[in-house]
């Protein structure tokens, strides 16, 4: 009988909570870390270590001062080169002073599409209000993706 | 007849592993994603928020050279939304187990039986460690953690 061969997929959870004061800047999130960047360059990236697929970001807010919409992108960063290549978006909004405090936000497959980065690419997360959200507190965030493991 | 075959349910781990002096009755909460051990409180360090449901599934926790014999106690706890008070974290469940001088650079295990916790969608999640007396000089503590998730 011929071998059956088939990706194994594997789960991971990550933790991208940050202290920050938001303001309007992109922010990208830290992997292994609480120290965001407001660019590219940093260590706030995640090399695919086989093809990973986007399941769902969660993020938690604290007291929030102002109204505002919250825009979560993913970018990939091919091999070879250095340039962040945005791969989906959605913003959540709007985010309500009155009402949202300490409340859980989600963005998932559904609003971001399939995203499934390749192999060897490296991953970034960003988020980015439209109005300042508020003084600088704690994001409590996390990620969901597939790891789809190559047959051997 | 019928096979069964065990249901495939994701799994996650996280390494919580920090350096601390722990003395008796400081509790401290394992980081998530850095190695800096935090009071019971949110915060950045100590604090998960759960993008789905979350059950614990197991925990090892590895000592050092160990001088002194005492009792710690693992609990995990939850934050509902609407809420930013400590006060208002609820411990879903503790277990206590006794570290003596015999346990230099021992592993010991901690499962669903020991701890039955689950965390839900949208809630802050915490584990800490509460010991009874001072555990001895500054040490590493090597704590690994398996979640299964409700996607």
């Amino acid at each position: 009988m011929g071998r059956i061969s088939r990706a194994i997929v594997h789960t991971g959870l990550f933790c991208h909570n940050i202290d920050d004061d938001l303001n309007t800047s992109e922010i990208v999130l830290p992997w292994a870390d609480t120290t965001e960047v407001t660019s590219f360059a940093g260590r706030q990236g995640f090399v695919a270590p086989c093809e990973m697929h986007f399941i769902s970001f969660a993020i938690r807010y604290e007291e929030i001062d102002t109204d505002h919409s919250l825009t979560l992108r993913i970018y990939s960063t091919d091999e070879g080169d250095e340039v962040a290549d945005e791969e989906a978006n959605m913003f959540k909004g709007p985010i309500e002073a009155t009402t949202d405090d300490f409340t859980t936000f989600y963005f998932t497959e559904a609003d971001m599409g399939d995203v499934t980065i390749p192999k060897g690419k490296n991953i970034r997360l960003s988020i980015q209000a439209n109005t300042d959200p508020a003084l600088s507190v704690t994001w409590y965030a996390s990620s969901i993706w597939e790891f789809r493991l190559d047959p051997v | 007849m019928a096979i069964s075959h065990p249901k495939k349910i994701p799994t996650v781990m996280f390494s919580h592993n920090f350096i601390h002096d722990l003395n008796a009755g400081e509790i401290k909460a394992f980081p998530w994603s850095t190695t800096t051990e935090t009071g019971v409180s949110p915060g950045q360090s100590g604090s998960l928020v759960c993008p789905c449901d979350m059950t614990f599934r197991n925990l090892a926790f590895r000592t050092e050279n160990m001088t002194v014999t005492g009792d710690v106690t693992i609990s995990i706890g939850t934050l509902i939304e609407g809420t930013n008070n400590p006060a208002s974290i609820v411990t879903l469940d503790s277990h206590q187990f006794e570290i003596s001088t015999s346990h230099d650079y021992h592993t010991f295990h901690l499962d669903k039986n020991d701890l039955d916790a689950t965390a839900l969608k949208g809630e802050l999640l915490w584990i800490w460690i509460d010991p009874d007396q001072d555990m001895g000089s500054s040490k590493d503590w090597f704590i690994t953690s398996i979640w299964e998730l409700a996607i």
